[in-house]
């Protein structure tokens, strides 16, 4: 049981590092194209795998710059939420899995993810007044968010509490 | 914290060592340390009674509440 978890440790840890280098990875592809996109306007019609913003980028190209750099804050944020995450599954000890350095992590995360929370509603607060204004068809990014913040919140206090109990079995003579 | 330990005091009137009472007791030494330093945070009743048997005490003998 105890190998099995540990494998399955490993696994989630290779999963969230390929996760946080993919998202560099976006981050730096849509940065390069939009640089790209200063020259060429028709980089705009795929920034990254299909991303779409040639519309944005012939209206108004402060909009468009905005809007750009939404995304890549966004991405931005949530690549750093991965790497906080690589950096939980390799603190993690099964035998002794209640630590304080975990609960912090725990913690870190879900601010971060609120934080990813805040700047999608910017987001979508942004698009929705330019949907109004010219009539674009807007791309809005879902608000999910908040309540994987609030779950991830939750269970870092659980792990804080469980961080009390560990630490009082140990002392417990 | 109010309540202390006197096992020290204990151990010198029944002149044992600490390693002797550990195995007396069946405790592990760094257990018995934890708990002749002051640092545990709760004690169990069989690790008591196996103390107070070990040093033919009370448990009134080992613990000691100061205000």
């Amino acid at each position: 049981m105890k190998l099995k978890t540990d494998v399955l440790l490993k696994a989630l840890n290779v999963l969230a590092w390929i996760v946080f280098f993919g998202l560099c990875i976006k981050v730096g592809a849509i940065l390069f194209s939009y640089f790209v996109s200063i020259g060429n306007p028709q980089a705009a019609r795929d920034l990254y795998m299909g991303l779409d913003l040639h519309t944005y980028r012939q209206q108004n190209f402060a909009n468009y710059t905005i809007l750009v750099g939404y995304l890549a804050v966004l991405y931005s944020m949530q690549a750093y939420v991965a790497f906080l995450v690589t950096g939980l599954l390799s603190r993690i000890n099964i035998s002794k899995p209640f630590s304080e350095d975990v609960a912090k992590l725990m913690q870190k995360i879900s601010v971060n993810i609120l934080s990813i929370w805040v700047v999608a509603m910017i987001h979508n607060l942004h698009m929705g007044i330019l949907e109004k204004s010219y009539g674009f068809a807007a791309r809005y990014i879902p608000g999910e968010f908040i309540f994987l913040a609030g779950i991830v919140y939750v269970i870092a206090q659980m792990f804080k509490r469980g961080v009390e109990i560990q630490s009082e079995n140990e002392l417990t003579v | 914290m109010p309540i202390i330990v006197n096992l020290d005091v204990m151990l010198a009137r029944r002149k044992m060592q600490l390693q002797e009472l550990a195995e007396k007791v069946d405790i592990t030494l760094a257990n018995l340390s934890i708990l002749k330093t002051g640092k545990a945070k709760a004690v169990r009743f069989s690790t008591l009674e196996a103390i107070c048997k070990a040093l033919n005490c009370q448990p009134g003998d080992i613990l000691e509440f100061v205000e």
